[in-house]
């Protein structure tokens, strides 16, 4: 038997998966080491077929849409492409909107089969996980960074994805934890993924339910004999009613009490206990007595049902929907939400009982995009933002991943359980990870352009425009135009334009949605 | 691909070496070959010389169980309270014991490196201390402690940004004033002046084409000086700050007196602040953090997780200790914090609970050290917070207090720790 050896957020971790210094992911094929598989071309053949038809093809000037819509695409997609803006313009701001939370009508499968046949970890169980890839766990986690990247620039599903990236950091795991190499894959399929545009208490319930979950906030080992409150307060504070927020500390502990024996089936067990890596309620564990949460009494002999019950209760508390209802709003409006704006989008879902789609539709509304105000991009959306932009097809998936854990941002890997920060006070420090990221555009290696995009012939003002077009919906500053017009002068190369491409990339005006 | 360097690895390394190049085609190699290795080839004024202490607050993150950090082995309850985690008293036979600090107290095997700097005076534990606020948050209780302040209210700023706005930098000229070591600013040092977040000082250049570098350079200082705030100030210090630490061959750095920093994350960002703080470019305040102090499984302070993060600690200070003292700068006051202690009981994982009591680490040339400072309030029923912690007796704010008034130059009071009612408290820290 295998001894547990994990510790909560901030634990040590898998010693498979250690957390090298200086951030390089493991997994991430460095130099001298053959990438696994042949997984370079596969993924050239996915970012081909892909690419929507005429995606970064497009050759038309600026668009002049509204300022309500061009702030929709920009906080509703993970980057404006100029095909976009072209979309909205003709179908204007209520039609766009309507198609990308009605997502399911939006066809993704092109990208989906060729993320399944190239990336099969995907449609893997955590037992097949575990079982093909003991030896090489970075495997199911390269490929869940790369499927995530690839969905996020590819995937016509845009405001789906960038709240896939919300609920990540909501339901926050850190991927180089214990066992998560085979667990965190299918969390984020049947949790976040599962519900990103769906229904709140679902996604909780089955984040309750989830392996990765249990085993990250050590509810594994929450028996009634040693209650341990770790998974109770972040459920409470982290995932529902917020911090300091219509709960007591006594109210922890009992809900501590009702997820005792609510764990998993480990490799170390024996068979009969159930399928490896999937939920199990431990009988025997589970403290079968009486509890009072918020209130509410809990009879004594509810076994399983006690946590349901929690589940429930919390679900349907106001605190709870007022506290979604703000994060969602910093997310998809502004730092700053109005007590108003929350207001709406709380009443949304204690009308629906939590319609995520209800929700996202209400803090999205034209008149409200209207008055949002510029938030810092973070990392993984900068470079995104950028390469659907630019259409560059991604050759290196490895180097972009590089790139992203020097900005501290690869996805899956911030070690607290309450998801990589939302603000730019954390974010606008680290200004030298994105100029280097940007810097690498340069390079025919990383990311291929097509070649109209850094033709080097004609006049300077003719590059700054297109560049200006294909990035910034000829929202440039004067300064950065003047900036770029020196730059490239009179030495203008295919490399001086992907230079000026990088600068471009690393503007402020960019840094920001 | 042929007119510009290559990158292909995409390492650091490789772009060091090709920055050295650059060095040499603008004609700086013949100043830096009469220079010894690892010194910065500028000259600077004596920053340190200021009469000053460099400060480095590093933030225990998670939770440190300050019983099992300095063991109070005269406390029953400490044993009957933990039958699997306890560590024996220092009379006891085998390994797994106690060295005594005094007659109360005493450090864990894998925290004796730092019995030299204990020894010598220069290390002080200050016991039962911390945020007398109630939560049990981490991060109400960290931002809490990282604003400074003990209840909610309203402070968006770190009080070690707070100190810097507050004092007159120890060099006129310095462009860079205090950094944070990872990938985004620790809440502490938001508002300093001249203050960027480092994932590694070793780092710090602008990747790409090294001819292209100052072109690129010029066009980013162009386009982000007429920009707003935060991004036009970070880009104004990142862009002094690659020069500055262009400087600095950290690589080639040697650590004095035989020093030997563990190679860890936080080894490696101890041993370039060593380098940083010698360079004497006027960096006043380096912010570390630590993670890994949330144990509540498998907590195993002799042989588990907090072994190894307390080895990791202490063998990285004790370095600091050594390779500072032997060079004569002990002129740094180095405080270990966290957000709270843990639970006096364990829980049934072989761990502990948040809790509430925990402790302080400070060492430094200035330091009252080769002791600990306590206002032991006990482990007895009666005597434990809520009735499950060890209690508060020193305020986290009077420890910051006393070092950043007496070795920092901060003489404004309440500039730290504005909140109304407060009044911090001279416990002697500082000799």
């Amino acid at each position: 038997m295998r001894e547990r050896m994990n510790s909560g957020w901030f634990g040590p971790g898998n010693p498979a998966l250690s957390r090298p210094r200086g951030g390089l992911p493991p997994g991430t094929p460095q130099r001298g080491v053959p990438l696994p598989r042949s997984i370079r071309q596969e993924l050239a053949l996915i970012a081909a077929a892909a690419r929507t038809a005429g995606q970064g093809n497009s050759r038309a000037g600026a668009k002049m849409v509204s300022n309500a819509e061009a702030t929709l695409l920009r906080r509703a997609t993970m980057g404006p492409t100029v095909d976009d803006y072209a979309h909205i313009d003709n179908i204007g701001y209520e039609a766009w909107l309507d198609e990308q939370l009605d997502y399911t009508r939006l066809d993704n499968s092109a990208l989906e089969d060729s993320l399944l046949e190239n990336l099969p970890t995907l449609a893997m169980t955590a037992a097949q996980l575990h079982d093909e890839f003991e030896d090489n766990p970075f495997i199911p986690i390269f490929e869940l960074w790369v499927a995530t990247l690839f969905r996020a620039l590819y995937s016509p599903r845009q405001l789906f994805e960038r709240m896939s990236v919300f609920w990540a950091d909501h339901f926050s795991i850190d991927i180089f934890g214990d066992y998560m190499e085979f667990l965190k894959p299918v969390d984020e399929r049947t949790v976040g993924r599962a519900n990103a545009l769906g229904n709140f208490p679902s996604m909780l319930s089955a984040s309750a339910h989830s392996p990765a979950m249990l085993i990250y906030l050590t509810n594994d080992t929450n028996e009634k004999n040693h209650p341990n409150e770790n998974y109770a307060r972040e459920l409470m504070e982290l995932h529902t009613m917020g911090a300091d927020n219509g709960y007591t500390e006594t109210d922890v502990k009992e809900v501590a009490r009702c997820f005792t024996g609510w764990t998993w089936t480990a490799p170390y067990r024996g068979s009969g206990d159930g399928e490896l890596g999937t939920f199990r309620f431990s009988k025997r564990d589970h403290d079968k007595g009486k509890k009072k949460v918020l209130g509410k009494t809990i009879p004594a002999g509810g076994g399983i049902d006690d946590g349901e019950r929690v589940i429930d209760i919390l679900a349907n508390r106001r605190e709870t929907a007022d506290f979604i209802a703000t994060k969602m709003l910093r997310w998809l409006h502004g730092y700053e939400p109005s007590k108003k704006l929350v207001r709406k989008v709380s009443k949304a879902y204690q009308r629906t009982d939590g319609d995520i789609r209800t929700m996202v539709r209400t803090a999205l509304r034209a008149k409200q995009m209207q008055s949002a105000t510029p938030k810092l991009k973070r990392p993984f959306h900068l470079v995104v933002s950028s390469l659907r932009a630019l259409g560059g097809n991604v050759e290196a998936p490895n180097r972009i991943l590089g790139h992203l854990s020097a900005a501290g941002h690869l996805p899956f890997t911030w070690t607290p359980p309450n998801g990589y920060p939302d603000t730019s006070q954390w974010w606008s420090s680290l200004l030298i990870s994105r100029w280097d990221y940007a810097a690498s555009l340069a390079d025919d290696e990383t990311v291929a352009f097509d070649p109209a995009i850094d033709d080097p012939s004609g006049s300077t003002g003719k590059i700054v425009n297109r560049l200006d077009t294909l990035l910034l919906n000829g929202q440039m500053s004067a300064d950065t135009r003047a900036a770029l017009n020196k730059f490239l002068g009179q030495r203008k190369s295919r490399t001086r334009v992907r230079e000026a491409i990088g600068l471009v990339v690393s503007a402020p005006e960019f840094q920001e949605y | 691909m042929s007119q510009h360097d290559k990158h292909d690895c995409g390492c650091g390394e490789y772009r060091r070496v090709s920055r050295r190049n650059f060095m040499r085609v603008g004609g700086s190699m013949a100043i830096a070959a009469t220079m010894p290795g690892w010194l910065p080839r500028l000259a600077f004024a004596d920053s340190h010389k200021a009469g000053r202490d460099v400060i480095v607050s590093v933030f225990l993150r998670g939770g440190v169980d300050s019983l099992s950090m300095c063991v109070p082995f005269n406390e029953k309850p400490y044993y009957g309270l933990r039958p699997t985690i306890a560590i024996a008293p220092p009379d006891a036979s085998g390994p797994n014991k106690v060295t005594a600090l005094d007659d109360d107290f005493g450090f864990p095997p894998d925290m004796t490196s730092l019995m030299d700097a204990y020894d010598d005076g220069d290390l002080l534990v200050v016991h039962a201390c911390g945020l007398e606020n109630p939560t049990r948050s981490h991060f109400e209780a960290m931002h809490f402690m990282e604003v400074g302040e003990g209840n909610p209210g309203s402070l968006f700023t770190g009080w070690l940004g707070r100190h810097l706005q507050s004092t007159a930098p120890t060099l006129q000229s310095a462009v860079l004033r205090a950094i944070g070591i990872g990938y985004g600013m620790p809440r502490t040092l938001v508002g300093g002046p001249e203050t960027l977040a480092i994932t590694d000082l070793a780092d710090f250049g602008l990747d790409g084409s090294s001819q292209s570098e100052n072109d690129r350079m010029t066009a980013l200082a162009a386009m982000y000086a007429p920009y707003t705030d935060p991004l036009k100030t970070a880009a104004e210090n990142t862009l002094q700050t690659i020069d500055l630490l262009e400087q600095i061959n950290f690589s080639g750095y040697k650590p004095k007196g035989k020093a030997k920093y563990p190679d860890t994350d936080f080894g490696y960002a101890m041993k370039t602040t060593a380098a940083l703080i010698k360079a004497d470019i006027g960096v006043e305040a380096v912010a570390i953090d630590v993670e890994g102090w949330d144990t509540h499984e498998e907590q195993g302070p002799a042989t588990g997780y907090m072994a190894g993060l307390m080895r990791d600690l202490s063998q990285t200070l004790a370095a600091f200790h050594k390779d500072m003292w032997a060079s004569n700068r002990s002129d740094v006051a180095a405080m270990c914090m966290t957000e709270f202690g843990r639970n006096v009981f364990e829980n049934g994982s072989r761990g502990t609970d948040h809790g509430h009591g925990s402790l302080m680490l400070a060492m430094g040339g200035s330091v009252a050290g080769g002791r600990v400072l306590t206002q032991w309030p006990g482990l007895q029923k009666n005597q434990l917070y809520d009735g499950q912690d060890l209690g508060i007796t020193i305020d986290y704010r009077d420890v910051i207090n006393e070092v950043m008034s007496k070795r920092a130059g901060n003489t404004t009071p309440g500039e730290l720790f504005p909140e109304k009612g407060f009044a911090a408290k001279d416990w002697g820290v500082i000799a």
